[in-house]
């Protein structure tokens, strides 16, 4: 996996190259300077005025609700609940816009890139396309997105997005609140700076679910920082957190299988060969 | 590579906040509610994604020696603080408060780091655990 993330981003790269040399957009003519490193401006959960968890008071239904609950007994009990990052499953939309570690904007004409240090990139056409017939989900989904001029100065100011065809398992945050596992989800966000600050930047972001009772809307704010060090995060490189089958593990320094939970069996090793005391 | 780099001092300090034990990836196995000080020899430092380790290698009363894994904050926030791959003991001498992981939980040694200090740097967890909704793991 690490080495097609490798060969990913050195693709990406030099797709931008090619990119770059024929159109520039950043900062340029009618399009936002979006440049340099974006950390996000509050904490890791996903409405950032309000705690992680129960906190959220996330609009779950019922059902969802006690799917959440069951998944912080879990948790409780030193499993991963419903968090299956834990396995370096990706964040996927809209968590991967939490920015636990920086993110940057690449804005072309056609296309807006986010890069993240420890996610792969969206992609947010912006070239007038519909919706594709049939698209193969991905948990970033895909998104389209226009730019608007809402002053009429002939600059923009705003990228709306939408995504969709989104896959799961998702989360909206670490406590494992959840979204449907039907993974129908519909995001839509409104990106634009501060008009103040140019180095504040906003996503209003509206998660569309069947595991909510209505549309939840939260606005998340990053910081710009223009002198950027980048530190890529590859999650699988010396993850100890294994999961075999529904169950949670660890391994030890000297690689072994270690139990996550209180009197926690190990797991089923009907396929290996057992050995005779 | 198993290398002795240095001594590792490990002295508690702070009793954590009681709350749910969750982070950016998974704490959710140790007992952050309690903390041990822990005197051993540092085997290794892996400063990886997700999280870097200190494998400690610590002396029992009976003579044996057990290797703990002390998980701390990930490579990409540590190099942010002063921290790289480089960072090691001696330098590493000055102090290590130790969540307690419960013995009830683990069967098998196994620490979250709850801060580390290095000459340099600035400490290695650097505010409350992860619980705390404002500081990335």
């Amino acid at each position: 996996m690490t080495n097609r993330r490798l060969i990913g981003s050195v693709a990406l790269l030099a797709l931008l190259t090619l990119a770059t040399a024929g159109a520039r957009a950043e900062g340029e003519g009618k399009y936002p300077d979006w440049g340099g490193q974006w950390f996000r401006a509050g904490g890791i959960q996903f409405d950032p005025t309000k705690p992680l968890g129960r906190g959220q008071q996330a609009p779950l239904t019922s059902e969802y609700r006690a799917k959440f609950e069951a998944g912080l007994a879990d948790v409780a009990a030193g499993g991963h609940g419903l968090n299956e990052h834990a396995s370096c499953l990706p964040h996927g939309m809209p968590r991967m816009m939490n920015v636990i570690y920086p993110m940057e904007f690449i804005v072309q004409p056609k296309i807006t890139y986010i890069l993240f240090e420890d996610n792969l990139p969206r992609r947010i056409y912006t070239d007038g396309r519909s919706w594709p017939a049939e698209p193969e989900p991905s948990f970033a989904g895909y998104s389209i997105g226009h730019w608007v001029d809402e002053a009429g100065e002939g600059r923009f100011n705003l990228l709306e997005i939408e995504t969709r065809y989104m896959k799961g398992p998702r989360t909206f945050e670490v406590s494992g609140l959840p979204l449907h596992e039907d993974n129908q989800t519909v995001v839509k966000e409104r990106i634009f700076l501060d008009k103040a600050k140019p180095d504040l930047l906003y996503d209003e972001i509206t998660t569309i679910d069947h595991a909510l009772t209505r549309p939840w809307t939260v606005t998340k704010s990053y910081r710009r920082e223009r002198n950027p060090v980048w530190f890529p995060n590859e999650c699988a490189e010396d993850n100890h957190h294994v999961t075999i089958g529904k169950d949670d593990y660890f391994t030890s320094a000297d690689g072994l299988l270690m139990p996550a939970k209180k009197d926690q069996p190990p797991p089923d090793l009907r396929y290996f060969r057992q050995s005779k005391k | 590579m198993r290398r002795r780099l240095a001594m590792l001092l490990a002295t508690g300090a702070l009793a954590l906040t009681a709350g749910p034990t969750l982070g950016h990836h998974s704490f959710a196995m140790f007992d952050r509610d309690n903390q041990i000080d822990l005197e051993g020899v540092v085997q290794e430092f892996k400063f990886a994604n997700p999280h870097t380790f200190i494998y400690l290698v610590v002396k029992q009363d009976d003579g044996s020696t057990v290797t703990w894994s002390l998980e701390g904050q990930s490579p990409g926030l540590l190099v942010r603080e002063g921290w790289t791959s480089r960072t090691s003991s001696p330098a590493m001498s000055s102090g290590c408060g130790l969540p307690r992981c419960a013995a009830a939980r683990r069967a098998a040694p196994g620490r979250r780091i709850r801060s580390a200090s290095a000459t340099g740097a600035r400490s290695m967890c650097r505010t409350a655990p992860s619980a705390s909704p404002n500081r990335p793991t």
